[in-house]
Protein backbone atom coordinates (compact mmCIF):
# COMPACT_ATOMS: atom_id res chain seq x y z
CA UNK A 1 0.00 0.00 0.00
CA UNK A 2 2.86 2.19 1.25
CA UNK A 3 5.29 1.18 -2.02
CA UNK A 4 2.13 2.29 -4.56
CA UNK A 5 1.84 5.31 -2.64
CA UNK A 6 5.52 6.11 -3.13
CA UNK A 7 5.00 5.64 -6.67
CA UNK A 8 2.33 7.07 -7.19
CA UNK A 9 3.86 10.27 -5.79
CA UNK A 10 7.06 9.60 -8.20
CA UNK A 11 5.00 8.49 -11.23
CA UNK A 12 5.43 5.61 -13.01
CA UNK A 13 4.23 4.34 -16.67
CA UNK A 14 3.08 0.85 -17.78
CA UNK A 15 5.11 0.32 -20.85
CA UNK A 16 4.75 -2.95 -23.21
CA UNK A 17 8.04 -4.49 -24.99
CA UNK A 18 7.96 -6.43 -27.52
CA UNK A 19 10.01 -7.88 -30.37
CA UNK A 20 12.98 -10.40 -30.53
CA UNK A 21 14.74 -10.03 -27.19
CA UNK A 22 12.75 -8.38 -24.55
CA UNK A 23 14.62 -10.16 -21.78
CA UNK A 24 18.04 -8.80 -22.79
CA UNK A 25 16.12 -4.98 -22.14
CA UNK A 26 15.28 -5.71 -19.06
CA UNK A 27 18.88 -7.62 -18.14
CA UNK A 28 20.76 -4.18 -19.87
CA UNK A 29 17.78 -1.87 -17.81
CA UNK A 30 19.35 -3.51 -14.62
CA UNK A 31 22.21 -3.22 -15.06
CA UNK A 32 22.31 0.62 -16.11
CA UNK A 33 20.12 1.07 -12.70
CA UNK A 34 16.60 1.52 -14.37
CA UNK A 35 13.97 0.11 -11.74
CA UNK A 36 11.87 -2.11 -13.00
CA UNK A 37 8.63 -3.93 -11.26
CA UNK A 38 5.94 -6.66 -11.66
CA UNK A 39 7.13 -7.97 -15.04
CA UNK A 40 4.61 -9.73 -16.60
CA UNK A 41 4.11 -11.71 -20.01
CA UNK A 42 1.61 -11.52 -21.78
CA UNK A 43 1.59 -13.58 -25.50
CA UNK A 44 4.83 -12.49 -27.34
CA UNK A 45 5.31 -9.07 -25.26
CA UNK A 46 6.58 -8.52 -21.63
CA UNK A 47 4.53 -5.55 -19.75
CA UNK A 48 6.25 -3.87 -16.72
CA UNK A 49 6.39 -0.67 -14.61
CA UNK A 50 9.26 2.05 -14.95
CA UNK A 51 10.06 5.07 -13.52
CA UNK A 52 8.85 7.76 -15.78
CA UNK A 53 12.37 9.83 -15.16
CA UNK A 54 14.48 6.32 -15.81
CA UNK A 55 12.26 6.42 -19.53
CA UNK A 56 14.20 8.27 -21.37
CA UNK A 57 17.33 5.75 -20.26
CA UNK A 58 15.11 2.72 -21.37
CA UNK A 59 15.05 4.79 -24.67
CA UNK A 60 19.07 4.24 -25.21
CA UNK A 61 18.16 0.82 -23.88
CA UNK A 62 15.49 0.17 -26.40
CA UNK A 63 17.98 1.24 -29.42
CA UNK A 64 20.50 -1.17 -28.41
CA UNK A 65 18.06 -4.29 -28.14
CA UNK A 66 16.03 -3.20 -30.91
CA UNK A 67 12.95 -4.03 -28.92
CA UNK A 68 9.77 -1.84 -29.32
CA UNK A 69 8.28 0.31 -26.53
CA UNK A 70 4.35 1.32 -26.15
CA UNK A 71 3.33 3.39 -23.94
CA UNK A 72 -0.04 1.39 -22.36
CA UNK A 73 -0.60 4.53 -19.26
CA UNK A 74 0.63 7.05 -17.32
CA UNK A 75 0.28 6.93 -13.86
CA UNK A 76 1.33 9.27 -10.96
CA UNK A 77 0.98 13.00 -9.58
CA UNK A 78 2.62 14.69 -12.18
CA UNK A 79 0.27 13.25 -15.10
CA UNK A 80 -2.99 13.48 -12.74
CA UNK A 81 -2.52 17.08 -12.49
CA UNK A 82 -1.74 17.59 -16.42
CA UNK A 83 -4.57 15.80 -17.13
CA UNK A 84 -7.33 17.85 -14.81
CA UNK A 85 -5.02 21.68 -14.31
CA UNK A 86 -7.51 23.10 -17.30
CA UNK A 87 -10.38 22.05 -15.41
CA UNK A 88 -10.95 24.18 -12.92
CA UNK A 89 -14.13 23.85 -11.51
CA UNK A 90 -13.34 19.87 -10.77
CA UNK A 91 -10.35 21.44 -8.66
CA UNK A 92 -12.93 23.87 -7.18
CA UNK A 93 -15.11 20.86 -6.42
CA UNK A 94 -12.40 18.31 -5.45
CA UNK A 95 -10.80 21.00 -2.72
CA UNK A 96 -14.33 21.74 -1.42
CA UNK A 97 -15.18 18.02 -0.86
CA UNK A 98 -11.67 16.93 0.95
CA UNK A 99 -12.31 20.74 3.13
CA UNK A 100 -15.93 18.91 4.01
CA UNK A 101 -14.52 15.56 4.87
CA UNK A 102 -11.64 17.69 6.79
CA UNK A 103 -14.38 19.43 9.08
CA UNK A 104 -17.05 16.13 9.21
CA UNK A 105 -13.99 14.52 10.43
CA UNK A 106 -13.63 17.09 13.68
CA UNK A 107 -16.85 16.17 15.07
CA UNK A 108 -18.90 13.07 15.93
CA UNK A 109 -21.10 11.75 13.59
CA UNK A 110 -22.56 8.48 15.53
CA UNK A 111 -22.67 7.61 19.08
CA UNK A 112 -22.60 3.58 20.07
CA UNK A 113 -23.63 2.42 23.49
CA UNK A 114 -22.37 -1.24 24.64
CA UNK A 115 -23.05 -3.04 27.04
CA UNK A 116 -26.18 -2.19 28.34
CA UNK A 117 -28.35 -4.89 29.71
CA UNK A 118 -30.54 -3.37 32.99
CA UNK A 119 -29.41 0.06 32.51
CA UNK A 120 -31.45 2.86 31.19
CA UNK A 121 -29.91 3.19 27.88
CA UNK A 122 -31.63 6.49 27.73
CA UNK A 123 -30.24 8.18 31.24
CA UNK A 124 -26.58 7.24 30.07
CA UNK A 125 -27.27 8.80 26.69
CA UNK A 126 -28.22 12.00 28.43
CA UNK A 127 -25.40 11.95 30.71
CA UNK A 128 -23.04 11.59 28.05
CA UNK A 129 -25.09 14.44 26.18
CA UNK A 130 -24.67 16.58 29.23
CA UNK A 131 -20.77 15.42 29.19
CA UNK A 132 -20.75 16.28 25.28
CA UNK A 133 -21.03 13.21 23.46
CA UNK A 134 -23.87 13.75 21.04
CA UNK A 135 -24.52 13.53 17.43
CA UNK A 136 -22.46 16.86 16.20
CA UNK A 137 -20.45 17.10 18.67
CA UNK A 138 -16.96 18.95 18.07
CA UNK A 139 -14.25 16.94 19.21
CA UNK A 140 -11.76 19.84 20.04
CA UNK A 141 -14.31 20.70 22.51
CA UNK A 142 -14.78 17.43 24.50
CA UNK A 143 -13.27 17.11 28.65
CA UNK A 144 -10.63 14.39 28.48
CA UNK A 145 -12.28 11.11 28.72
CA UNK A 146 -11.40 10.20 31.95
CA UNK A 147 -13.19 13.51 33.68
CA UNK A 148 -15.70 12.12 31.21
CA UNK A 149 -15.85 8.90 33.41
CA UNK A 150 -15.78 10.23 36.64
CA UNK A 151 -18.58 12.61 35.97
CA UNK A 152 -20.91 9.72 34.50
CA UNK A 153 -20.16 7.28 36.86
CA UNK A 154 -20.78 10.11 39.92
CA UNK A 155 -24.16 10.96 38.41
CA UNK A 156 -25.52 7.18 38.18
CA UNK A 157 -23.98 4.85 40.30
CA UNK A 158 -25.68 1.62 39.05
CA UNK A 159 -22.54 1.58 36.29
CA UNK A 160 -19.45 0.36 37.60
CA UNK A 161 -17.42 1.29 34.54
CA UNK A 162 -17.23 3.41 31.20
CA UNK A 163 -15.02 4.90 28.90
CA UNK A 164 -15.42 6.57 25.36
CA UNK A 165 -13.14 5.01 22.51
CA UNK A 166 -12.98 7.79 19.56
CA UNK A 167 -13.15 5.85 16.28
CA UNK A 168 -12.69 8.83 13.58
CA UNK A 169 -16.60 10.17 13.82
CA UNK A 170 -17.97 7.32 15.58
CA UNK A 171 -17.96 8.22 19.76
CA UNK A 172 -18.31 4.03 21.18
CA UNK A 173 -19.09 4.09 24.58
CA UNK A 174 -18.22 0.92 26.60
CA UNK A 175 -20.20 0.24 29.59
CA UNK A 176 -19.86 -2.19 32.86
CA UNK A 177 -22.72 -2.53 34.93
CA UNK A 178 -22.57 -2.98 38.57
CA UNK A 179 -23.18 -5.81 39.57
CA UNK A 180 -26.07 -6.53 42.92
CA UNK A 181 -23.86 -7.31 45.70
CA UNK A 182 -24.40 -6.74 49.89
CA UNK A 183 -23.55 -4.15 50.89
CA UNK A 184 -20.64 -4.72 53.22
CA UNK A 185 -20.64 -2.74 56.90
CA UNK A 186 -17.93 -1.68 58.87
CA UNK A 187 -16.52 -3.79 61.10
CA UNK A 188 -16.68 -1.25 63.94
CA UNK A 189 -20.14 -0.71 63.29
CA UNK A 190 -22.60 -2.81 65.17
CA UNK A 191 -25.22 -4.68 63.07
CA UNK A 192 -26.89 -7.79 63.19
CA UNK A 193 -27.02 -10.64 60.59
CA UNK A 194 -30.58 -11.04 59.39
CA UNK A 195 -31.98 -13.81 56.93
CA UNK A 196 -32.33 -12.92 53.01
CA UNK A 197 -34.53 -15.05 52.09
CA UNK A 198 -37.01 -18.36 53.18
CA UNK A 199 -35.29 -21.35 54.30
CA UNK A 200 -34.69 -24.14 57.08
CA UNK A 201 -31.39 -23.42 58.99
CA UNK A 202 -28.88 -26.07 58.70
CA UNK A 203 -25.73 -24.98 60.46
CA UNK A 204 -24.72 -21.99 62.56
CA UNK A 205 -21.35 -21.07 63.09
CA UNK A 206 -20.82 -17.46 65.19
CA UNK A 207 -17.89 -15.76 65.73
CA UNK A 208 -19.14 -12.94 67.02
CA UNK A 209 -22.55 -11.50 68.67
CA UNK A 210 -25.61 -14.04 69.80
CA UNK A 211 -27.16 -16.87 67.75
CA UNK A 212 -30.91 -15.92 67.30
CA UNK A 213 -31.91 -19.41 65.74
CA UNK A 214 -31.01 -22.85 66.09
CA UNK A 215 -30.78 -25.70 63.23
CA UNK A 216 -33.81 -26.59 62.11
CA UNK A 217 -35.67 -23.45 62.73
CA UNK A 218 -37.61 -22.30 59.91
CA UNK A 219 -36.84 -18.48 58.65
CA UNK A 220 -38.22 -15.88 56.45
CA UNK A 221 -36.70 -12.93 54.64
CA UNK A 222 -36.10 -10.27 57.35
CA UNK A 223 -35.50 -12.55 60.36
CA UNK A 224 -32.23 -12.31 62.90
CA UNK A 225 -29.91 -14.76 62.57
CA UNK A 226 -27.08 -13.30 64.77
CA UNK A 227 -27.71 -10.53 66.89
CA UNK A 228 -25.47 -7.65 67.05
CA UNK A 229 -26.75 -6.87 70.79
CA UNK A 230 -25.30 -8.75 73.89
CA UNK A 231 -27.10 -8.68 77.40
CA UNK A 232 -23.97 -8.86 79.53
CA UNK A 233 -24.19 -8.53 83.68
CA UNK A 234 -22.68 -5.75 85.59
CA UNK A 235 -20.24 -5.18 88.28
CA UNK A 236 -23.44 -4.78 90.50
CA UNK A 237 -25.47 -7.24 89.32
CA UNK A 238 -27.17 -4.64 86.40
CA UNK A 239 -27.86 -6.03 83.07
CA UNK A 240 -26.38 -3.82 80.26
CA UNK A 241 -26.69 -4.08 76.56
CA UNK A 242 -23.27 -4.67 74.09
CA UNK A 243 -24.20 -3.47 71.05
CA UNK A 244 -21.21 -5.85 68.63
CA UNK A 245 -20.47 -6.14 64.72
CA UNK A 246 -22.12 -9.74 64.43
CA UNK A 247 -20.00 -12.29 62.24
CA UNK A 248 -21.15 -15.74 61.40
CA UNK A 249 -22.10 -17.96 58.74
CA UNK A 250 -25.74 -19.23 58.38
CA UNK A 251 -26.19 -21.86 55.98
CA UNK A 252 -29.76 -23.33 55.37
CA UNK A 253 -31.93 -25.63 52.80
CA UNK A 254 -33.73 -23.05 50.53
CA UNK A 255 -35.77 -23.58 47.68
CA UNK A 256 -36.12 -21.62 44.32
CA UNK A 257 -38.64 -22.12 41.99
CA UNK A 258 -39.79 -20.28 38.76
CA UNK A 259 -42.51 -21.43 35.76
CA UNK A 260 -42.86 -20.42 32.02
CA UNK A 261 -45.76 -21.58 29.56
CA UNK A 262 -43.58 -23.46 26.75
CA UNK A 263 -44.61 -23.66 23.32
CA UNK A 264 -45.58 -27.54 21.87
CA UNK A 265 -44.11 -26.83 18.53
CA UNK A 266 -41.41 -25.65 16.86
CA UNK A 267 -41.68 -23.05 14.02
CA UNK A 268 -40.20 -23.78 10.95
CA UNK A 269 -40.11 -20.49 8.72
CA UNK A 270 -39.00 -21.29 5.43
CA UNK A 271 -38.22 -18.26 2.82
CA UNK A 272 -40.20 -18.44 -0.48
CA UNK A 273 -37.68 -16.37 -2.20
CA UNK A 274 -39.18 -13.27 -2.14
CA UNK A 275 -37.48 -9.88 -0.73
CA UNK A 276 -38.11 -6.43 -0.82
CA UNK A 277 -35.20 -4.46 0.50
CA UNK A 278 -35.52 -0.88 1.69
CA UNK A 279 -32.26 1.66 1.86
CA UNK A 280 -31.74 4.23 4.24
CA UNK A 281 -28.60 6.43 4.15
CA UNK A 282 -26.87 8.11 6.92
CA UNK A 283 -24.98 11.30 6.65
CA UNK A 284 -23.43 13.17 9.26
CA UNK A 285 -25.95 11.17 12.01
CA UNK A 286 -29.08 12.77 9.75
CA UNK A 287 -31.06 9.40 7.94
CA UNK A 288 -32.55 9.29 4.25
CA UNK A 289 -34.87 7.10 3.33
CA UNK A 290 -34.51 5.88 -0.34
CA UNK A 291 -37.69 4.57 -0.10
CA UNK A 292 -41.35 5.84 0.13
CA UNK A 293 -42.74 4.14 3.04
CA UNK A 294 -42.36 0.26 3.94
CA UNK A 295 -45.18 -1.70 2.39
CA UNK A 296 -46.37 -4.45 4.53
CA UNK A 297 -47.11 -6.96 1.34
CA UNK A 298 -46.03 -9.91 3.26
CA UNK A 299 -48.21 -11.80 5.77
CA UNK A 300 -45.26 -13.38 6.97
CA UNK A 301 -41.42 -11.98 7.21
CA UNK A 302 -38.13 -12.03 8.37
CA UNK A 303 -36.27 -9.07 9.01
CA UNK A 304 -32.78 -8.88 7.88
CA UNK A 305 -30.50 -5.80 8.77
CA UNK A 306 -26.87 -4.99 7.06
CA UNK A 307 -25.33 -1.64 7.67
CA UNK A 308 -22.19 -0.94 5.67
CA UNK A 309 -20.48 2.61 7.39
CA UNK A 310 -17.35 3.79 5.13
CA UNK A 311 -14.41 3.99 6.53
CA UNK A 312 -10.84 5.37 5.71
CA UNK A 313 -7.31 4.20 6.82
CA UNK A 314 -5.86 6.61 9.13
CA UNK A 315 -9.55 8.35 8.95
CA UNK A 316 -11.89 5.77 10.68
CA UNK A 317 -15.46 6.18 10.52
CA UNK A 318 -16.74 9.17 8.21
CA UNK A 319 -19.66 9.25 8.76
CA UNK A 320 -21.33 7.75 5.95
CA UNK A 321 -23.63 4.52 6.63
CA UNK A 322 -25.84 2.77 4.44
CA UNK A 323 -27.98 0.35 6.21
CA UNK A 324 -29.93 -2.32 4.20
CA UNK A 325 -32.75 -3.67 5.66
CA UNK A 326 -34.05 -6.83 3.67
CA UNK A 327 -38.10 -7.93 4.62
CA UNK A 328 -37.52 -11.79 3.78
CA UNK A 329 -41.29 -13.45 3.41
CA UNK A 330 -41.71 -16.73 5.02
CA UNK A 331 -44.09 -19.87 5.28
CA UNK A 332 -43.95 -20.57 8.58
CA UNK A 333 -44.66 -24.29 9.50
CA UNK A 334 -44.91 -25.81 12.82
CA UNK A 335 -43.38 -29.42 13.86
CA UNK A 336 -44.92 -30.68 16.68
CA UNK A 337 -42.80 -31.24 19.51
CA UNK A 338 -43.31 -33.75 23.19
CA UNK A 339 -43.72 -32.81 26.30
CA UNK A 340 -40.97 -33.85 27.46
CA UNK A 341 -38.79 -32.15 25.17
CA UNK A 342 -40.54 -28.95 25.36
CA UNK A 343 -39.92 -28.95 29.66
CA UNK A 344 -35.79 -29.81 29.05
CA UNK A 345 -36.16 -26.52 26.76
CA UNK A 346 -38.05 -25.05 29.89
CA UNK A 347 -36.02 -25.97 32.59
CA UNK A 348 -32.48 -24.19 30.95
CA UNK A 349 -34.45 -20.63 30.68
CA UNK A 350 -36.11 -21.52 34.42
CA UNK A 351 -32.42 -22.29 35.91
CA UNK A 352 -31.08 -19.56 34.41
CA UNK A 353 -34.11 -17.73 35.77
CA UNK A 354 -33.67 -19.48 39.21
CA UNK A 355 -29.61 -18.38 39.59
CA UNK A 356 -29.90 -14.81 39.09
CA UNK A 357 -31.83 -15.38 43.01
CA UNK A 358 -29.13 -17.32 44.77
CA UNK A 359 -26.58 -16.35 46.92
CA UNK A 360 -22.87 -16.94 45.63
CA UNK A 361 -21.41 -20.26 46.46
CA UNK A 362 -25.26 -21.68 46.36
CA UNK A 363 -24.99 -25.57 46.13
CA UNK A 364 -27.57 -27.44 44.54
CA UNK A 365 -29.22 -30.44 46.24
CA UNK A 366 -32.32 -31.18 43.99
CA UNK A 367 -34.53 -30.50 41.72
CA UNK A 368 -37.85 -31.27 40.30
CA UNK A 369 -39.93 -30.07 37.23
CA UNK A 370 -43.50 -30.27 37.03
CA UNK A 371 -45.48 -29.87 33.65
CA UNK A 372 -49.43 -29.60 32.63
CA UNK A 373 -51.15 -29.00 29.73
CA UNK A 374 -53.09 -25.79 29.53
CA UNK A 375 -53.70 -25.50 26.00
CA UNK A 376 -53.30 -27.31 22.75
CA UNK A 377 -50.07 -26.42 21.81
CA UNK A 378 -48.82 -24.92 25.49
CA UNK A 379 -47.63 -26.78 28.50
CA UNK A 380 -46.77 -24.53 31.81
CA UNK A 381 -43.35 -25.61 33.19
CA UNK A 382 -42.60 -25.16 36.98
CA UNK A 383 -38.85 -26.08 38.21
CA UNK A 384 -38.26 -26.39 41.80
CA UNK A 385 -34.62 -26.91 43.00
CA UNK A 386 -33.05 -26.92 46.28
CA UNK A 387 -30.27 -25.26 48.08
CA UNK A 388 -27.72 -25.11 50.53
CA UNK A 389 -26.69 -21.45 50.77
CA UNK A 390 -25.39 -18.74 52.97
CA UNK A 391 -28.96 -16.65 53.70
CA UNK A 392 -26.73 -14.07 56.74
CA UNK A 393 -26.64 -10.45 55.63
CA UNK A 394 -25.10 -7.68 57.30
CA UNK A 395 -27.69 -5.36 58.62
CA UNK A 396 -26.99 -2.05 60.81
CA UNK A 397 -28.52 -2.14 64.29
CA UNK A 398 -31.02 0.97 63.86
CA UNK A 399 -30.68 2.72 67.61
CA UNK B 1 32.45 -20.83 14.53
CA UNK B 2 34.64 -23.18 12.87
CA UNK B 3 36.45 -21.81 10.11
CA UNK B 4 34.80 -24.29 7.56
CA UNK B 5 31.81 -23.58 8.85
CA UNK B 6 32.82 -19.60 8.59
CA UNK B 7 33.61 -20.37 5.01
CA UNK B 8 30.86 -22.27 3.93
CA UNK B 9 28.62 -19.26 5.69
CA UNK B 10 30.26 -16.77 3.02
CA UNK B 11 30.59 -18.43 0.08
CA UNK B 12 27.40 -16.77 -1.34
CA UNK B 13 28.33 -13.67 -0.26
CA UNK B 14 32.10 -13.97 -1.53
CA UNK B 15 31.56 -15.42 -4.98
CA UNK B 16 27.93 -14.83 -5.51
CA UNK B 17 26.62 -17.77 -5.30
CA UNK B 18 22.55 -18.30 -5.40
CA UNK B 19 21.09 -18.25 -2.89
CA UNK B 20 17.09 -19.42 -3.42
CA UNK B 21 14.10 -19.18 -0.84
CA UNK B 22 11.29 -20.83 -1.58
CA UNK B 23 7.73 -20.00 -0.24
CA UNK B 24 5.66 -23.31 -0.44
CA UNK B 25 4.71 -23.46 -3.89
CA UNK B 26 3.51 -20.10 -4.90
CA UNK B 27 6.83 -18.01 -4.13
CA UNK B 28 10.70 -17.85 -4.79
CA UNK B 29 13.40 -15.09 -4.01
CA UNK B 30 16.42 -15.45 -5.78
CA UNK B 31 19.73 -13.49 -5.17
CA UNK B 32 22.65 -13.15 -6.87
CA UNK B 33 21.54 -13.86 -10.10
CA UNK B 34 23.27 -12.43 -13.47
CA UNK B 35 20.01 -12.17 -15.36
CA UNK B 36 17.07 -13.34 -17.17
CA UNK B 37 17.24 -15.73 -19.80
CA UNK B 38 14.41 -16.62 -20.60
CA UNK B 39 10.73 -15.77 -19.06
CA UNK B 40 7.20 -17.02 -20.65
CA UNK B 41 4.40 -17.61 -18.23
CA UNK B 42 5.70 -21.62 -17.72
CA UNK B 43 9.57 -21.08 -17.72
CA UNK B 44 11.87 -18.87 -16.04
CA UNK B 45 15.54 -19.57 -16.95
CA UNK B 46 18.03 -16.71 -14.72
CA UNK B 47 21.79 -16.82 -15.35
CA UNK B 48 23.74 -17.18 -12.44
CA UNK B 49 27.66 -17.29 -11.58
CA UNK B 50 27.34 -21.62 -11.39
CA UNK B 51 25.07 -21.84 -14.60
CA UNK B 52 21.56 -21.56 -15.15
CA UNK B 53 18.56 -21.82 -12.91
CA UNK B 54 15.58 -23.08 -14.65
CA UNK B 55 11.62 -22.43 -13.00
CA UNK B 56 9.25 -24.45 -14.51
CA UNK B 57 5.21 -23.91 -13.47
CA UNK B 58 1.96 -22.00 -14.31
CA UNK B 59 1.50 -18.51 -14.36
CA UNK B 60 4.96 -17.23 -13.51
CA UNK B 61 5.19 -13.82 -12.58
CA UNK B 62 8.07 -11.93 -11.83
CA UNK B 63 6.89 -9.56 -9.09
CA UNK B 64 10.13 -7.31 -8.56
CA UNK B 65 13.35 -7.59 -10.17
CA UNK B 66 16.62 -5.76 -9.33
CA UNK B 67 20.06 -6.19 -10.60
CA UNK B 68 21.19 -8.97 -8.18
CA UNK B 69 17.43 -10.17 -6.76
CA UNK B 70 14.63 -11.29 -8.01
CA UNK B 71 11.01 -12.31 -6.59
CA UNK B 72 8.77 -14.83 -8.50
CA UNK B 73 5.35 -15.84 -7.84
CA UNK B 74 3.04 -18.08 -9.25
CA UNK B 75 2.54 -22.13 -9.52
CA UNK B 76 5.82 -22.96 -9.35
CA UNK B 77 6.19 -26.96 -10.50
CA UNK B 78 10.19 -27.66 -10.42
CA UNK B 79 13.16 -25.93 -9.89
CA UNK B 80 16.25 -27.24 -12.02
CA UNK B 81 19.93 -26.54 -11.87
CA UNK B 82 22.24 -26.91 -14.93
CA UNK B 83 25.97 -26.29 -14.21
Amino acid sequence: MLNKFFNFLKGYVIIEISGQNPERFINICLRRGIRLSSVERRGGAMITRIYIRDLRHAADVRRKTKVRIHILKKRGVKNFIKRYKKRVLFAVCAALAAAAVYQSSRHIWTVEINGVKDADITRIAQLLEENGIYTGASKSKLLPIGDIKNNILADYPEISWLWVYMEGTKARVEVFERRAHHEIVDKHIPCDIVSSGEGVIKKLTVKAGRPAVAAGDAVTYGDTLISGQIDANGAEGTNKRLLVHALGEVSAYTMHSAEKDEPLYDEIRTPTGAVKRYITLEIFGKKYDLFRGMAEDYADYDIKTDCYELTLPMFGYTGLSVTSQKHIEVQPEREPVSEELAAARARDALEEEIAKTLTPLARRTDERLEYKKVSDDIIRVKCTMSFIENIGTEEIIKE
Amino acid sequence: MKKEDFKAAGREIMMSVPRITVTGNSGLYIENHKGIEVYTRELIRLSTSEGSVSIEGHDLNIDAVRVSDIFISGIIGKIEFEF
